[in-house]
């Protein structure tokens, strides 16, 4: 299930952290934000297998078409 | 040694006599198989990087049997699944009857085994009825390519004699959508597209187009410069920002870069899956129309250079994948691979988002596969992560929030 934000969930020009604090006060690696984010998706279950996502083409092709149907249906 | 290993023995930049060994790199199995069916192309793209594209050769029958048999001899390169693209060149140039003729050729010279997945990555502009038809019966995966909106699409994607193509492909779409025919979308990111977000997104999501991958315009072979420079870079960071905030919003839009990162944090890989193909020898193949074999990327294909020879491999009426992968081409190129990709691992700290580059980038932007740091990369990896993750965090703080 690919996650959504709130329809009233604001764009603002200042970057955040998972928690909502400005991303000045403290500054993660990309790794320990990955990390982060992953333990909060594990939290509220929504974990996807690589097989899920997989592979959804790459620079020539390869993403669309009748291998992806049936999960496209499922998420848009 | 077994067939399928490489032991490369590389040697240290700062010493010029002490070897390093690093671990052995596995060849295949093939995840990506890219035939290009003939160099033609019936359109004229201002950003094509194909050199050969008004060359109207064909593959022949011959050349796909030689190539299905050595990919099945090496059993090494097979998986359960073998993904065929037709690709170098736009596919729909060749008629119907030659990829009923070409898909019979690769299954009989295939193990049976195997599935054959065939993927055509066309500019739409001739999909006949006869080739809706044939897509359907076929199960083919079909990628567009289209750039957004008109005033974008037709800024570079216009026939040989200038005319505009975006009205074609968009007659290809209805009727692809009337038929039910799931396809994706490939758009070329340029400089102008990037100061368009809304019009970008609102045309996919206003004609129903739901899988959208982007292509940021690259320097490679043929096409010398690029709209898209390090002084793009904060340009296409608020492009997809803009982008991926709408698309987690009302999903009517999933963008391939969102969706990669967003399986790679969802599941427990380190980088998106496609990353790692590149640099791993005949993970993707490309096979060109009188069977030359390439690996890494299609667009090596056709680009030249002495110190890998053209980075040809081999061909198929003459070597055997086993025999490719020791060849002095092969080997100098896996050599420099990994010498490139140990630099991004020492100094670049997105290496373990990314797992060290592209390196058909690094060779046309940098003049040779030991290096780092593209403009490609900078835009396709990192700015994408970096917009990514921006919005995935925003949208779980939103979440806790409400």
């Amino acid at each position: 299930m690919f996650m959504t934000l709130d329809d009233d969930a604001e764009l603002d020009s200042q970057p955040r952290t998972i928690e909502g604090a400005a991303a000045s006060d403290a500054l993660p690696s990309l790794e320990e934000r990955v990390l982060r984010l992953r333990s909060v998706l594990a939290d509220s279950g929504e974990r996807t297998s690589p097989s899920d996502w997989g592979n959804f083409g790459n620079d020539w092709g390869q993403g669309g078409g009748f291998d992806k149907k049936t999960y496209f249906e499922k998420n848009t | 040694m077994s067939a399928n290993v490489v032991q490369l023995r590389l040697r240290e930049s700062t010493s010029s006599t002490a070897a390093k060994t690093f671990e052995t790199a596995p060849a295949g199995p093939i995840e990506l198989l890219i035939i290009q069916a003939t160099p033609f192309c019936n359109i004229n793209c201002r950003y094509c990087y194909l050199p050969d594209r008004s060359n109207k050769a064909r593959i022949s029958m011959e050349t796909l049997a030689a190539l299905a048999r050595r990919v099945s001899d090496a059993g090494f390169l097979l998986a359960e699944t073998l993904p065929v693209s037709w690709h170098a060149g736009e596919p729909t140039c060749l008629p119907v009857s030659f990829y009923e003729r070409a898909f019979e050729t690769l299954r009989c010279g295939v193990d049976a085994r195997t599935r054959i997945r065939h993927t055509i990555q066309t500019n739409a502009t001739l999909l006949s009825d006869v080739w809706l038809a044939f897509i359907e019966r076929e199960e083919i995966n079909l990628g567009l390519s289209l750039d957004g909106p008109a005033f974008l699409h037709d800024r570079s994607r216009v026939r040989r004699s200038g005319e505009p193509t975006h009205a074609r492909v968009m007659s290809a779409v209805s009727r692809l959508q009337e038929r039910g025919i799931p396809f994706g979308v490939i758009a070329v990111v340029t400089r102008e597209t990037i100061g368009h977000p809304d019009a970008f997104y609102d045309f996919f999501a206003e004609h129903a187009i739901p899988r959208v991958a982007m292509n940021v315009e690259e320097v490679e072979l043929h096409h010398a410069f690029s709209s898209m420079s390090t002084s793009t870079v904060d340009a296409y960071r608020a492009f997809l920002n803009r982008l991926f905030y709408r698309s987690l919003r009302d999903r009517s839009v999933q963008f391939r870069e969102l969706t990669g990162v967003h399986g790679m944090v969802a599941s427990d890989s380190n980088m998106p899956h496609r990353f790692s193909q590149l640099m791993r020898p005949f993970g993707v193949v490309s096979c060109d129309h009188i069977g030359n074999i390439s690996s890494f990327s299609p667009e090596l294909l056709g680009a030249k250079s002495d110190r890998y020879d053209d980075f040809t491999v081999g061909n198929v009426h003459r070597d055997s994948f086993s025999e490719m992968l020791q060849t002095r081409a092969m080997q100098a190129m896996l050599n420099d691979i990994q010498r490139g990709v140990d630099r991004c691992q020492r100094e670049c700290h997105y290496f373990k988002l990314c797992g060290g580059g592209t390196p058909a980038n690094k060779v046309f932007e940098n003049g040779c596969f030991d290096t780092t740091e593209t403009v490609y990369c900078r835009h396709s990896r990192m700015t994408v992560i970096d917009a990514a993750l921006e919005q995935l965090e925003r949208s779980v703080a939103a979440r806790a929030g409400a």
